[in-house]
């Protein structure tokens, strides 16, 4: 691995890290939701620092290159992100629905309320 | 007139035809609750002008979400032994109400299709759509061992221990169809067909019309038809509805 792409490498990790962490301190984000981001941020630091470990890693799933087990974990971290989103998408859609209901029903209840009140 | 069950009619942007829909709807149904799915135009208002009990969602949320707001209040706040759901588009016949309801009223069945081929194709809808429907059925009566002639008709009678599955988190909340008869199935509930007439609707498009929303439609049946033809607890799933609600 040649040292420019180390360097960059590193660099994008720590901004991601440190996006993450600013995200978390101004409430943008919740600890929740950042978990998998400083996961990947983390992770592609030790496997670049830790040279050994991506050598041994790419090895270990036939890569060519310590570069593309970089970009193969990179691109399964966000395969992970999509599908967390997406179940997350999920549950809010039904909490959505469930609000929006109950919400109907309230409505109802006080437009009820309002006439029984008119009318007495 | 009927009196032992709650019609449900979930409507958007319905205000130019669910005025007339409703005048002829209560003429034979005694209670009648409109879903006013986030409708841009006064469809509540035309609803409740109509004599309708009106529920409005403050956003639009699909046809099965409404349909399921329908149950869980009539659940919650009626006694009915019965529900009924209708369209808005004046597609459906008020005068086969009660030849859905009989074989609920019978016991001899917990759910009941209103089937525009079970006797002569009466539907209006375009071959391609009928084609659509006809797989649809040819694949849901071979999971269920029933034959079903219609499974994506919206004009349906159930009970309310049916009622309570749609109230789960078990009912999809755009499209529920033949998924929905496999998944009834699959937890022992009783399905039955009875012949219905079908009119054109009184107002152009539909929620499956474009390119993209049919194919859409397609893929989604058939993967959730799949899921609950594959699962095996859904007895259990049925056990534990009936334990909460």
């Amino acid at each position: 691995m040649y040292i420019e792409q180390k360097v960059f490498a590193i660099l994008a990790a720590s901004a991601l890290i440190i996006l993450i962490a600013v995200l978390i301190r101004r409430r943008k984000l919740r600890e929740e939701y950042a978990l998998l981001w400083l996961a990947t941020g983390i992770g592609i630091l030790i496997l670049v620092i830790g040279y050994p470990i991506l050598i041994w890693l790419s090895k270990l799933i036939g890569a060519v290159a310590p570069t593309t087990t970089l970009f193969l974990f990179a691109l399964l971290f966000l395969i992970l992100i999509s599908i967390h989103f997406s179940v997350k998408f999920t549950k809010l859609s039904d909490q959505m629905q469930s609000v929006i209901t109950e919400m109907s029903f309230l409505r109802k209840e006080l437009e009820e309320l309002k006439k029984g009140k008119g009318a007495g | 007139m009927i009196e032992d069950a709650l019609v449900i009619v979930p409507a958007f942007n319905e205000a130019a035809v669910i005025g007339d829909t409703l005048a002829e709807l209560k003429k034979i149904a005694g209670k009648v609750l409109v879903i006013d799915d986030g409708s841009k135009d006064d469809t509540g208002d035309q609803a409740k002008n109509s004599g309708a009990e009106v529920l409005r969602h403050s956003a639009n949320l699909g046809y099965g979400a409404a349909l399921k707001t329908g149950f869980s209040y009539g659940l919650r706040y009626s006694k009915m032994s019965y529900f009924l759901a209708f369209d808005a588009d004046g597609q459906h016949d008020p005068a086969f109400l009660e030849s859905l309801l009989a074989p609920l009223r019978k016991g001899q069945a917990d759910y009941v299709i209103g089937s525009r081929f079970l006797e002569q194709d009466t539907s209006a809808a375009p071959v391609s759509r009928k084609v659509g429907s006809k797989i649809f059925s040819l694949a849901t009566s071979a999971l269920i061992k029933e034959k079903i002639t219609d499974p994506t008709s919206g004009m349906i009678a159930l009970t309310r221990g049916v009622a309570r599955v749609f109230a789960s988190k078990f009912f999809p909340l755009d499209f529920p169809d033949a998924d929905v008869l496999i998944m009834l199935s699959r937890m022992g509930f009783q399905i039955k067909e009875v012949p219905v007439r079908m009119r054109p609707a009184k107002r152009p498009g539909s929620m499956h019309s474009g390119l993209l929303k049919p194919a859409y439609y397609l893929a989604k049946i058939s993967l959730s038809m799949v899921h609950f033809a594959l699962r095996r607890d859904l007895k259990e799933k049925r056990r534990e509805i009936e334990s909460v609600y």
